[in-house]
Order: structure tokens, then sequence, then C-alpha cells
């Protein structure tokens, strides 16, 4: 069986049993902290929850991150937000938020059973751990002295946590593409592999490319 | 909801204005020591893309010049182009001295070309990289030296050896990584440097090199470094480099006053703080409240 093309059987019934017994806790005050918390219930409540009809709203989650980004680039370099800063590192985020989203595209292929802009618009609330990530990461650069930030948010920290937040998020496309695309769990978990082969690959190019191979070789020891 | 979500908003732009307002380049005084123009530098600096640096070739030149560095060497992993269109700019907006560099990243070593106009290949010993350095008229720093990258300079490597960063910021996250800076520095006899590593972490600058110079023009830094006319200084008072311009450096007070900037002053000062309390605040809010608890699955067929 091709893992990308889930049963329809079990499509339907998983669709059916989550609409009839997720109910929205008090606590979930927005998508993102819900989907944070409990991905599985939060997005078989959001794939049935109507799109809104005002279309800006479809594109204000990677709106939104870009902002995040350039406002992260802001604050760690300079300790405030100004323009110049803001507006440069939302384009350089902006660039790989469009590749995540042409990732997204062609990973979800034809099979949309939704518009493709309310599957980014979803795809996009599971952003929550890196949310909290950069709101973190911003906060130790903003207001610790640079003496005292090297130690809470050098590389010796962003490696580990950066790398807790992946697993997390790794687990919230799973369920994104489980209860949203309504794939079957190994079609999930495949689209989930192939989505983050091409964005990680673009990303680690594009940030690392000048040192990427002598630095295999002296990781590996050859 | 909405007040929230509108305040958060109001936050945001608030912290833009006031973060904006406040970005204004240190004002950099010439300062003469014995005879010599004393210039800030940071002859260690990355820039996107691919370095794994935040800032583009362009904010990099905007930074340095805001940090009041005279002086910068960009310098990409195991390439150059970045570092030139950086230097293209410098020149065009008459920002600080851009010298052209390379950060040889090897899997045995890491050391700085600076002052170079070709790429440098990363696949040979560090000794005959330094020969290719300074058959382009370059200098060549190792660039943190730890112990880890010890076996990759050999004597005759350590012997043809410009400079060393003795001062870097892993000396404030690590202090067994600082005493071996400084012990490659005491063993390799060369110019003291301090470099911020700069990848977009912290401010530009933050260890920094004095050096010593006819002028602020790339031959007379590059001349300098040669020599050693170098002055660092750590956070704990510490100073490495030349014994001489360092007794004569410590009894002038402008050049006291460079090397402890009082940084952002007054309004300034003030409007800094509001725009990160007001942009953390902002950020958070539209986190937790931008977008409003999700409409009911019933409400799709009403």
């Amino acid at each position: 069986m091709n893992p990308t093309k889930p049963n329809q059987q079990e499509q339907k019934g998983q669709a059916a049993s989550s609409r009839e017994n997720v109910t929205m806790p008090a606590w979930a005050v927005s998508p993102e902290i819900w989907v944070m918390l409990r991905p599985a219930a939060a997005y078989a409540w959001l794939a049935e929850s109507p799109a809104s009809k005002e279309k800006w709203k479809l594109v204000r989650r990677p709106f939104f991150m870009a902002l995040l980004i350039g406002c992260m680039v802001s604050l760690v370099t300079s300790q405030r937000l100004t323009l110049r800063h803001v507006a440069g590192g939302a384009v350089s985020g902006g660039l790989l938020l469009a590749w995540q989203i042409t990732a997204l595209a062609i990973v979800c292929g034809r099979e949309r059973r939704k518009s493709f802009s309310r599957t980014v618009d979803l795809f996009f609330a599971g952003y929550g751990p890196w949310t909290l990530w950069i709101l973190a990461f911003s906060a130790v650069w903003a207001f610790l002295s640079a003496r005292h930030a090297f130690v809470f948010g050098g590389a010796g920290s962003i490696l580990p946590t950066a790398g807790l937040v992946a697993f997390w998020s790794l687990y919230i496309h799973f369920r994104f593409f489980e209860r949203v695309m309504q794939r079957s769990r190994s079609g999930a978990a495949w689209d989930v592999v192939r989505l983050w082969a091409m964005c990680w690959s673009v990303f680690i190019l594009n940030f690392g490319w000048g040192a990427l191979w002598p630095e295999f070789l002296r990781i590996t020891g050859r | 909801m909405i007040a929230v979500r509108w305040t958060s908003i109001c936050l945001v732009l608030a912290a833009l204005i006031a973060g904006t307002l406040s970005d204004s380049p240190q004002e950099n005084t010439i300062v003469m020591v014995g005879g010599y123009r004393v210039l800030a530098a940071d002859f260690h600096i990355h820039s996107f893309p691919l370095s794994w640096a935040f800032l583009g070739p362009f904010d990099t030149v905007e930074e340095a010049n805001r940090q009041g560095l005279d002086v910068i060497a960009m310098t990409p992993h195991n390439l150059i182009w970045v570092a030139e269109v950086g230097h293209w700019f410098s020149e065009k907006t008459g920002g600080p001295t851009v010298l052209v560099g390379e950060e040889i990243v090897s899997p045995r070593y890491h050391l700085l070309a600076i002052g170079i106009n070709h790429t440098i290949r990363w696949n040979q010993s560090a000794e005959k990289a330094i020969d290719e350095i300074h058959a382009q008229g370059g200098i060549a720093i190792a660039a943190h030296p730890v112990k880890a990258y010890w076996p990759g300079y050999d004597a005759e490597a350590m012997r043809k050896l410009d400079g060393a960063e003795v001062l870097h910021p892993l000396a404030y996250e690590n202090a067994k990584r600082y005493q071996e800076l400084q012990d490659f520095s005491a063993r390799a006899h060369v110019t003291a440097i301090g470099d911020s590593d700069y990848h977009g972490l912290g401010p530009m600058g933050m260890c920094r090199t004095f050096v010593f110079a006819r002028d602020d023009s790339e031959s007379a830094v590059l001349d300098a470094l040669r020599i050693g006319r170098t002055v660092v200084y750590d956070r704990d008072g510490r100073v490495y480099g030349d014994p001489q311009l360092i007794a004569l450096a410590s009894q002038d007070p402008q050049f006291q006053n460079m090397v402890h900037p009082q940084g952002d002053e007054g309004l300034a000062w003030f409007l800094a703080r509001v725009s990160r309390l007001c942009g953390m605040l902002g950020l958070i809010g539209l986190f937790v409240f931008g977008y409003g608890r999700p409409l009911k699955p019933t409400q799709q067929k009403s």
C-alpha cells in the first residue's frame, strides 16, 4: 500500500470519532496553545471549524512568524526593535517560510480536502513551540547583559533547546497530517519525513553551506 | 480579547518607533596615542547567508557603525564574496573600514585570513594555508584556538602565524576555554586579538581589538597587525598586547573612554528600554491572544 494514500474507511472513522469526542477546553485561549498541548484533539476540532471569510486572515500566521523572526533578530542584535533589523530579519526569515509553504504544497499534492490557504493557516497554527522558543531566546538577549546572555543563550544552550522544540514540532506536524490532511499513521509519518527533509536541508544549506563539509568531517573524525 | 489584541499591536508599533528613534551610531572621536591613531576593530564577523548569521552584509556594516567600530573584517566560512559585498557597501556609504576576509574552516583548525582577494582552500595544512594568505598580502589569525584545534597547528604553522584570538565570547561562556585561548597565545607569541566571532548574538565588537595604526586605511591596519601594535581588554580588566602601548594607553583618558564606551545615554537609553519591554509584551500578547478562540464546527453550517 502506498503510505501517502490512507485507507478511506480508516479516515472517515477517525474524522467522525474526533468530531464527536472533542470539546474545546476553557484554557485554550488560542488555537496555538491548544495545538501545542493537545495537538491531536485540537487539530481534529480545527479541521472541522469554518475558515474565516476574510482572506487576509489566511496569511496572518506566516506573516506573524516572519515578523517574529525579524523581532528576534532585532532584539538579539541590538536589544530593541529597530525598523532596519526587523525588516531585514523578516525578509530572510520570510524566505525560509515561503520555502516551507512550497514544501507543504509539494507534500500535500493534489489530495487536498481544504483550500490550500486554509491548509497553510492550520499548519502554521502548529508553530507554538517555535514561537515560545523564539520569545524566550529573544528575552534572554534583550534583558540580560551580553556576558550573561552568552551563558544562557549561547551556542551551548541553543542546540539542546532547539533540538527539544524540534521533536515537539515533529509530533505536532505528525498530528497535523493525520487529523487535518486525514492521512493514515504511516502516511502522516511519511509526509512529515518528506516535509522535514525538504525544509531542513534548505535551512542548513542556506545558513551553513560554507563550512558544511569540513564540519561533517570533523564531527565524524575523518 | 479584541482589546488585548489591539493593545498588543500598539505595543509592538510603539516598540518599533522607540527602538528606531534610539538607533543612532556612536560618535567616534579620533584618539591618538604615541603618534598612532587608535582604531576599535573586530576581525571576526559573519554575515547572512551561508555562515550561520542573521544579518545581511549591508546590515552588518550598519551595525558596526552603530557599535562605534572603526574597522571590521568580514569573514564568511570558506568563501569571500559576502565580505566583498560588505566592503563595496561600506565604501559607497562611507562606513567603517571593511577588510575582506574568510574564516578557513577545516576539520583540524579554524583560521582567519584577513585582507585577501581570493578564497583559500580549506583542505590543506594550516602551514600551507598561512603561506597562501601571506602570498595574497593578508594576515593569518588563529580563530578561537581552544585545545581541540591545537593539533592543527604544527611548529611551522605556529612560527608563521601572525595573530591569535586571546579574547572571544567563549571566554564568558566557559572559564576553561578562556584559559586555553590564553595558553595558545602565550605559546605562539603573536599579535593579541580580541574578536566577537559575530553571528548575530549580542553586540558586535563585544570583544574587540584596539589597533594602533598610522591611519584607518586597510594597508595601515594590516601593517599594524603584522608588527603587533594591538591592545585587547577583557571585561575583568585583564590586558593583552604590546606592553609599551599598554603603558602609554593606560595614561590616556580618551583611550580609556574608548575601552569603556558609555553606550546609550539619556533619551536613547530610555527609548531602548521602552522598545524592548513593549516589544516583548506586545509579541507575547499577539501570540497568546492574537488569533482568538476558534469558531465551533457547528457554526460552519449556520
